[in-house]
């Protein structure tokens, strides 16, 4: 057991962890709030990662810089409408049709993204970030470097917006009680409308943030999304930190279980720990 | 909404259902193209598959989003046995089943302490944990697959080498008799005691009901009866591997013909089958690889579409008047939606 | 013969302790419940009374103490075996289905007692009967078209199918206008009449007072007072519990 392997496991963990966190902030958001679980929440971060793709080969931006400026608002606009033409319809409906619908979205935009960019995969060149440095005999990817410290503003930046802003107390006030925030007089769909814009645009920013470094196909979601769940029961639903947390703790033991065991064996370690976790604490880590 | 004598006539519906069926059992001598009766087999499995899914699921409302793995476990039963230790298909069809429920009810004992999404994304975890390890275990060959006997032709070996013919009528056989056998759990203590389970599991063990036992009689349904098409599908191909009975996209297409069909109705299932089937597999067959797109594509449309403006199910639009008014939630009897007051004693 | 018949101790709870994290929620309870009679449970909110249905019905593992019901141990039995036994319970907050007809409904209660559909229709049917509030006639409504009123009669509808020997009531006049309140009073005591026990749990005081046979009054998890309506009204602890210490 190599040390420098094991270690080396653990920092490229913790880095794609950030990344599972983003992802499950925006699915966590959404269940607070709404009582959905969104299953095309990994199909939009494929589009995502090929809005991010096509940009920098036939506009030439660099994924850097359509981050904050192309790609999250248009991210937080698919998100809203994504509420207005579908959540917004089946919020009362049984869990079946909910599972149904979001997934039947999922399933349209893979489609489109077969049609149009087949299922080949792609891998961006000549970005800015791209390279690597060595730290302490460690190698260490600068897109996945980057990433990590751009996850980590974004979730302080979130945590700040949840917890200091009258906006964001509204939101948490939501996933604590509707009924109750309703009778204080927050306006509950606006509320949705919101929570979906963000949690949709945090997922097209680590859509942007991984075509980086990652390869882009179709399918590409589904596995990002599959752990999201994971976490997202795992840290508690609802919980910002749990989120986090969960995300962390994902993205170690995935590289972990890559590095030392067959990579197919990664899913198992993931649906293995969440079968455990619901089952001994249904409440998650974070609790509630 | 139109409401023709066809819809409100019971007896009619009956009449016709009786027609249909003959009907179908007279197929093949009408209609030989061996195209056609393949989608009529592939119908026929997947209305099974649809249907055991509808009796956890539907009725009994435990949402499963993994019943692939019973299907493909019931489908490697038997071709194990077959394959490795010459034990009639038959026989390992039963088998295959009995191996299937004894897995879904110890997969069922923890996890059904869950309640909606949690245990839906739980039985995603467990089909892919499952498909994981088929994929990568030596002994059924992994990722390769099985190839199964070629055998001469015999019902006795299930074995049809020539013609769809064979298939067909077992297939539908299975079919016919698994209906009969949701036909009479609804009218009976399971149809009553599993919609009272989806409806108020709180309650329901106030009123006698171990909710615990009754979920897991309801995952041994469904498991038999989807090990059970396991077991024809893999004799009908003779060729089986993970990626074609374990997937996702096996368990969600399961999922998505009860739903768009009618979730918790005999027919719905059936209707789902028909409907979305004959698209699965003439999108595979003109379309190819690019074309994988556009059957998702219309997939996805459907879905949404039933989702949003008919979660009822295709089967509503036989459904007479009062009956689509209690689906679809439109006023009741008295004309009233929610409960008004007025006044109190019969 | 009559006499010793009635002395019989249905139900009997034995020091009975339950804690929740720090709290305790019910603190050595003892009660005797006799056969036949209306025992009302009465005590300022959070005294424990719904915990301690909870717990005598199930619902709720307990930390100490015993249940006995008919001589025969229940102590942490579920609901359903209790059920079985004979002692069934209704909700505070209603719980009843949505999307099920009245008369499916309560044929699930019934089916506690039988195999055969045909017969569990029957007991649906007269119990539907029995309890009145138009139930009967709205028997292939879907419970969501109810009214509150009518969605609390379902709900002693599908508990009485199961034919229990001791029913317990949980605020069944919560949200209910003082006519309601009447007809509801002449279900409980018509209930009472048919051979059935009922602990029934009421904010209301003038209804205990009329329909109740025996008090228990509960306040911050410890019994207070087990009389007769008369005298608990006039014990000065009862009194103070209600005005507030």
């Amino acid at each position: 057991m190599n040390l420098a392997v094991i270690f080396q496991a653990i920092i490229n963990g913790i880095s794609i962890g950030f990344v599972y966190s983003i992802v499950a902030l925006g699915l966590t958001l959404i269940w607070g709030t709404m009582r959905i679980i969104n299953f095309a929440h990994g199909d939009f971060l494929m589009m995502g990662m090929y809005a991010t793709f096509w940009i920098f080969m036939l506009i030439k931006i660099d994924p850097l810089l359509s981050c904050l400026l192309i790609v999250m608002p248009v991210s937080f606009g698919a998100g809203l409408l994504y509420y207005r033409v579908i959540l917004k319809h089946i919020l009362k409906r049984e869990v079946i049709t909910q599972i149904l619908a979001t997934f039947g979205v999922g399933i349209i935009l893979q489609s489109i993204a077969m049609f149009f960019w087949k299922p080949d995969y792609r891998i961006i060149r000549g970005n800015i970030l791209s390279g690597t440095f060595r730290f302490v005999g460690i190698s260490i990817g600068i897109p996945q470097f980057v990433t990590s410290i751009i996850c980590i503003i974004a979730m302080l930046a979130l945590f700040y917006f949840l917890n200091r802003t009258k906006t964001g107390l509204a939101i948490r006030a939501t996933t604590l009680n509707k009924e109750a925030a309703a009778l204080v007089g927050i306006n509950i769909e606006n509320i949705y409308y919101l929570v979906v814009g963000i949690g949709i645009s945090l997922v097209g920013l680590a859509g942007n943030l991984l075509t980086n470094y990652y390869y882009v196909f179709p399918n590409v979601g589904m596995s990002f999304a599959l752990f999201a769940y994971v976490i997202i029961v795992l840290g508690g639903l609802g919980s910002v930190k749990g989120a986090l947390a969960g995300g962390l703790i994902l993205g170690i033991v995935t590289s972990l279980t890559g590095a030392f065991l067959n990579p197919a064996f990664k899913y198992i370690a993931v649906f293995l720990v969440y079968l455990m976790v619901v089952v001994i604490k249904p409440e998650g880590l974070g609790g509630r | 909404m139109h409401f023709s004598n066809f819809q409100n006539n019971k007896t009619m519906k009956k009449f016709i259902l009786f027609l249909i069926v003959i009907l179908i059992i007279i197929f093949p001598t009408i209609i030989t193209q061996p195209y056609i009766l393949h989608i009529m087999i592939m119908v026929f499995i997947y209305a099974i598959l649809g249907g055991a899914w509808n009796i956890l699921s539907g009725y009994a409302g435990q949402v499963s989003l993994g019943n692939a793995m019973f299907f493909g476990l019931g489908a490697y039963a038997s071709s194990v046995l077959w394959l490795f230790y010459n034990i009639n298909p038959w026989i390992g069809m039963i088998i295959g089943g009995l191996f299937a429920v004894a897995f879904g009810i110890f997969l069922g004992m923890p996890v059904f302490r869950l309640r909606r999404q949690y245990l839906a994304i739980a039985t995603i975890a467990a089909s892919q944990i499952i498909m994981t390890i088929f994929l990568n275990w030596e002994y059924v060959k992994g990722a390769s697959g099985l190839a199964l006997p070629l055998m001469p032709n015999s019902l006795k070996h299930m074995t049809f080498l020539y013609g769809k013919n064979g298939f067909y009528f077992i297939s539908l056989a299975i079919l016919i008799f698994f209906t009969f056998v949701v036909f009479v759990i609804t009218k009976t203590k399971l149809g009553y005691y599993f919609r009272t389970i989806k409806e108020e599991e709180d309650s329901a063990r106030s009123i006698g009901i171990n909710t615990t036992q009754y979920k897991l009689v309801a995952i041994s349904i469904t498991a038999f009866f989807s090990a059970i098409a396991g077991t024809v599908y893999a004799q009908y191909f003779l060729y089986i591997d993970p990626n074609m009975v374990f997937s996702l996209r096996v368990s969600f297409l399961i999922v998505l013909i009860s739903a768009f069909g009618g979730t918790a109705t005999i027919f719905g299932p059936i209707l789902g089958a028909c409907v979305l089937i004959p698209i699965n597999e003439m999108a595979r067959m003109f379309f190819g690889g690019a074309g994988r797109g556009i059957d998702l594509f219309s997939f996805g449309i459907l879905i949404l579409v039933v989702a949003i403006y008919r979660p009822a199910g295709l089967v509503s639009l036989f459904y007479g008047k009062e009956k689509l008014a209690i689906r679809e939630n439109l006023p009741g009897k008295d004309g009233k939606v929610d409960g008004e007051n007025e006044n109190i004693e019969s | 013969m009559e006499r010793l018949m009635a002395k019989m101790k249905i139900l009997k709870v034995s020091k009975l302790t339950k804690k929740f994290a720090g709290l305790v929620a019910n603190n050595s309870i003892d009660l005797e419940v006799e056969k036949g009679i209306i025992l009302g449970l009465i005590g300022p909110n959070g005294a424990g009374k719904t915990t301690l249905f909870n717990c005598i019905s199930g619902v709720y593992s307990i930390d100490k103490g015993n249940i006995f019901f008919e001589d025969r141990d229940i102590t942490n039995s579920s609901p359903d075996q209790v059920c079985k036994l004979g002692m069934t319970r209704t909700f505070q907050v209603v719980k009843s289905v949505e999307n099920m007809s009245v008369l499916d409904y309560v044929m699930s209660g019934a089916f506690c007692r039988t195999w055969n559909t045909a017969k569990a229709k029957k007991i649906a049917l007269d119990i539907l009967n029995f309890v009145g509030f138009g139930l009967y006639e709205r028997r292939d409504y879907l419970a969501k078209e109810l009214t509150l009123l009518n969605k609390k009669a379902l709900q002693i509808a599908s508990t009485l199918a199961t034919k229990p020997k001791i029913l317990l009531l949980d605020e069944a006049m919560a949200g209910l206008t003082k006519n309601e309140q009447q007809n509801a009073i002449k279900l409980i005591i018509k209930i009472r009449d048919s051979g059935i026990t009922l602990i029934v749990v009421e904010h209301v005081m003038e209804i205990i007072m009329t329909i109740a046979d025996r008090v228990v009054v509960l306040n911050s998890g410890i019994k207070i007072a087990d009389d007769t309506p008369e005298k608990v009204s006039k014990d000065p602890q009862v009194i103070r519990a209600y005005l507030g210490a």
